[in-house]
């Protein structure tokens, strides 16, 4: 049986490389004008929620904080689901679509950006539900509503 | 360039819409947070092959957390435990509601012969509130988040609950 904690990270990381890490999601629409949600989890736990409703508003921003084991499963989940073989682009079939982006990133570099312009696949949708989840942890309103308008 | 013009001024009037947009339900099935020590979400994963067995995470409403997972059909369970904070379940259970889990189907057949099935549950205290069979071979993206985001959930207390050794069908 595996021992508790060694479900692989992706790209090699390593639990101790965690602080540095950061995972970014922005949902935003090609429509003229519209603005985007973005959730932002960095690896010592901090959570930044950032919406614009409108492309040229500044954007609310909300801080919040969850355990930092919270955002390795959350590592641990993207390499299960196959984050490291997914194409960096999927993209959109008409002119008006709605991007949903994930970003790694590891010392402020950019590890995979997988940006999604059609319909979701599974793995895909699992890690939009598990980065939502833990977002939700930090800022309620995630799942309550009130702030995001696209996530 | 008139599009463009007329867009501008209703901006503040669509800013305003966007934002008094329906509030989801806090809670699905009309469930009240202090009803929350009763509530069970159950996922459990099997499929068609003769004497296969099953995978299952089960999450309570007071927030233990338990994995089991049998190889083959007759052979006992193997068992992991943990516990995550209730708030965090009630977070999860926001999260189905935003997904819009009252209004999926019961069932969504399989399209084959051969095919494995996922079976989300919530009971509150022993009272099916919910469960959606789902046998396709694709999930649906609300479906699929919500699988996410109780995978994740259920790893917080026992990390085997990503490990696909320990749960294979999940």
């Amino acid at each position: 049986m595996t021992p508790p904690d060694q479900s692989p990270l992706p790209f090699g990381l390593a639990p101790e490389q965690l602080p540095h890490v950061e995972i970014r999601f922005r949902v935003s629409s090609t429509k003229m004008g519209s603005g985007f949600d973005e959730i932002l989890l960095r690896g010592n736990g901090e959570v930044e929620l950032a919406a614009a409703v409108l492309r040229d508003d500044p954007p609310q921003i909300r801080q919040g904080s969850v355990p930092p084991l919270a955002v390795l499963r959350l590592l641990q989940l993207l390499a299960a689901e196959g984050l490291e073989g997914w194409d960096e682009t999927y993209p959109a079939a008409t002119r008006d679509y709605v991007g949903k982006v994930i970003e790694l990133s590891f010392k402020e570099e950019l590890i995979k950006r997988v940006a999604m312009c059609q319909t979701e696949f599974p793995e895909f949708s699992r890690a939009y539900g598990a980065i939502k989840l833990v977002a939700s942890l930090a800022a309620p309103e995630v799942v309550l509503g009130g702030l995001f308008n696209r996530i | 360039m008139a599009f463009s013009t007329v867009s501008r001024r209703a901006l503040p009037l669509l800013a305003t819409a966007v934002l008094l947009r329906a509030q989801p339900p806090r809670l699905p099935f009309k469930l009240q947070p202090s009803q929350l020590p009763g509530v069970v979400i159950t996922l459990r994963a099997a499929t068609t092959k003769q004497g296969s067995g099953r995978d299952e995470i089960i999450i309570t409403g007071a927030g233990k957390v338990t994995l089991r997972a049998s190889t083959y059909a007759p052979a006992p369970p193997q068992e992991r435990s943990g516990t995550v904070p209730p708030a965090a379940v009630e977070r999860l259970l926001e999260l189905f509601a935003l997904e819009g889990i009252e209004t999926w189907d019961d069932a969504y057949p399989a399209k084959s012969s051969h095919y494995s099935t996922k079976v989300l549950s919530i009971e509150l205290r022993g009272i099916l509130q919910k469960q959606i069979v789902h046998s396709l071979s694709e999930e649906f993206p609300a479906f699929a988040h919500a699988i996410g985001a109780l995978k994740l959930l259920a790893a917080q207390a026992c990390s085997e609950a990503l490990d696909r050794r320990f749960l294979p069908r999940l």
